[in-house]
């Protein structure tokens, strides 16, 4: 079934579902909880599954990651959002050392049914600094693409 | 694709598109599409144009933009980084004879560097040009006003396009 949605609701329902299927998941990261996340990805998860279940965490990306690691290894499949990709840089030594390992470490005995979550790449001013960018965000995306191949009509003559 | 991340007993690092968390498409809440596989957005005869998260809409853009002078691309989402699903895009490389791949990371050692690679390897008799990388610079991320500069836009994916018609 196709439904029209923004991507940040697509990925709360999807979550959500998540949740509800299997007792197992749980979501926890920076302001994921009370908030509902920075980006509101996570938006209305605490109060409808409890603080046990989508945990606001302190802010140290290393410990979430590694507190991840334990708990999918005994089982759960926690989903962990990291709030800003410029933040997964204290959290990487985990990922890398023991999230991208223990299975082939561990010779196929230990399993990390974990989801990192990284909102990504460019852009990320936008919203915080749109007041002082009023050309920037007024500039809806047809007109752009109609001044941008204009300007390379007359680059490319 | 969230839930079947969750699914799936592998670790997963998910990467969200920030900048495109409002826009709106249609989902299938189902979720009935295999999860590591690419996906052609736009069928296409002339160009082979690769992206994945934010710059899809950018290529896409491009490929609209690209039709009005008589060019038409076929734009890939290759939604999964690792493991790349490339065997369509071997197909389609192997038709157009040209591939140009858009990422915002910088182009040194990343991941349009390797996806060039591999599609020469496998498409070396089919390609009329080089693979060809349009991404961000090799600098430090810059601050916000010169954002735009810097990321990939759709004047330089069509550049890029146009590049491989010179060979």
């Amino acid at each position: 079934m196709a439904e029209k949605l923004t991507i940040g609701k697509a990925l709360n329902a999807g979550l959500r579902r998540a949740l509800e299927h299997d007792p197992k998941v749980l979501v926890m990261g920076e302001d994921v909880g009370k908030l509902g996340g920075v980006f509101r990805i996570t938006d209305g998860l605490q109060k409808d599954f409890g603080e046990d279940r989508v945990i606001d965490t302190p802010l140290a990306e290393s410990g979430i990651i590694g507190t991840a690691i334990g708990l999918a290894i005994r089982g759960y499949r926690p989903v962990c959002e990291i709030q800003f990709d410029g933040f997964v840089y204290p959290a990487y030594d985990q990922i890398v050392s023991q999230v991208a390992k223990m299975h082939f470490r561990s010779q196929g005995k230990v399993k990390v049914p974990m989801v990192i979550r990284i909102p990504f790449g460019g852009a990320s001013a936008r919203s915080s600094t749109t007041p002082s960018r009023p050309r920037r965000t007024s500039r809806t995306p047809p007109a752009s693409r109609w001044w941008r191949a204009a300007r390379r009509r007359t680059r490319t003559r | 694709m969230i839930q079947q991340a969750i699914a799936s007993d592998d670790p997963i690092v998910f990467l969200e598109p920030k900048r495109r968390y409002h826009e709106k498409g249609d989902v299938d809440t189902e979720a009935t599409y295999p999860l590591h596989a690419s996906r052609r957005v736009r069928p296409g005869t002339d160009v082979t144009v690769l992206a994945y998260g934010p710059m899809v809409r950018t290529a896409l853009d491009a490929a609209t933009a690209a039709a009005e002078d008589g060019r038409d691309l076929e734009v890939f989402d290759l939604r999964t980084l690792s493991p790349l699903d490339l065997e369509p895009v071997y197909e389609s490389v192997r038709r157009t004879g040209r591939c140009v791949v858009v990422h915002e990371a910088p182009s040194n050692v990343g991941l349009g560097a390797e996806i060039a690679a591999r599609v020469t390897e496998e498409c070396f008799y089919s390609l009329e040009a080089p693979v060809l990388r349009v991404t961000g610079f090799d600098t430090p991320y810059p601050a916000a006003r010169l954002e735009e500069d810097y990321l990939p836009d759709l004047d330089r994916v069509l550049d890029a396009v146009d590049r491989t018609f010179g060979w």
